[in-house]
């Protein structure tokens, strides 16, 4: 493995990774906490 | 209290945390069968990233000389590549679909795919030029080169459906929205070939697919490089599902809302 660059390298590597799983995780949230909002919203509109 | 007594306490103690143990294992079963695709394609992720991480630290993977640990963004950069045209493909054809059958599932679906391939190419934008600036630019912060056929095409890609979600986002009437947006869905479509095709028939700095296996330089076509890339293509392609899945029944219950909103208006 090449030294020259190797720390910018790692740091590059890590944002990249990060931002990756950083936008799985939104993606795998977002619909299921947007649907808890959906949810209780039916349930407050049809229990009124 | 009689010695009988504590044990037929105790036995009906140790039932209940049995059935307890029990009940929460059906449950965790029924998490995991609900989420089959998410299940799946995570540990495939987490097994190439633990591949990835041991191979590289091991010198297994050699990308040429010098044999730089920046290249393992290929893996990455490829795989958001591949799902961000993979559901630019397939929203266009939801959105014939839709033109065809006027079944609103068909808008939903295309409008998710869409939504999920916009994520990616940004991604995809971001990781190149943070590749171009290591290798290219030497780290003398050159991430954007306008020159270049291949940003510059992925950009305009990027841009254009970008415009898609915002164009939606807009318009009211739903009947108008779903109809415009899969025009629009359908137009915009030729960016996505013409963003794969700028490395061959525009001057770019970008890496092309070679097919000749052994060449100087060539990254691709090593047995080991490629089952790890299928491999992270396919688990993604199985968390694409997902998503679009869980955003296509959240659309559902909104419209179930909507619904509920309008008769409740109309009542009072």
């Amino acid at each position: 493995m090449s030294i020259e660059y190797l720390d910018q390298d790692l740091l590059t590597i890590i944002i990249s990774y990060l931002l990756f799983w950083a936008i799985l995780i939104i993606l795998i949230l977002y619909p299921k906490l947007k649907l808890k909002k959906v949810l209780k919203s039916i349930k407050r509109l049809e229990n009124s | 209290m009689s010695v009988k007594k504590v044990k037929e306490r105790s036995n009906s103690n140790l039932k209940s945390i049995m059935i307890r143990n029990k009940k929460d294992q059906l449950d965790l079963l029924k998490i995991v069968k609900h989420h089959l695709l998410l299940t799946i394609s995570l540990i495939m992720l987490i097994i190439s990233l633990l591949l990835i991480i041991i191979l590289t630290s091991n010198n297994l993977i050699i990308w040429g000389s010098p044999n730089r640990i920046i290249y393992t963004i290929f893996f990455y950069h490829v795989s958001g590549a591949w799902l961000s045209y993979f559901s630019f493909g397939i929203s266009l054809i939801f959105h014939i679909l839709y033109l065809k059958s006027r079944k609103n599932i068909w808008i939903n679906l295309g409008k998710n795919s869409i939504l999920v391939g916009v994520c990616f190419s940004g991604f995809t934008l971001i990781t190149g030029s943070l590749w171009f600036n290591a290798t290219s630019g030497d780290y003398n912060n050159i991430f954007w080169v306008w020159g270049d056929a291949r940003q510059t095409t992925t950009l305009v890609l990027f841009l254009s459906y970008l415009s898609y979600l915002v164009f939606a986002k807009m318009i009211e009437d739903r009947e108008k929205k779903a109809k415009l947006t899969a025009l629009l869905g359908i137009v915009l479509f030729p960016t996505v070939p013409l963003s794969y095709i700028s490395t061959i028939v525009f001057t770019s700095l970008h890496p092309l697919i070679n097919p000749t296996p052994g060449e100087p330089g060539n990254i691709y076509w090593d047995p080991l490089k490629l089952f790890m890339l299928f491999f992270n293509l396919i688990a993604m392609t199985i968390l694409f599902m997902y998503i679009i899945k869980e955003l296509t029944f959240l659309d559902k219950k909104k419209d179930e809302l909507e619904k509920i909103k309008q008769i409740r208006l109309l009542r009072d």
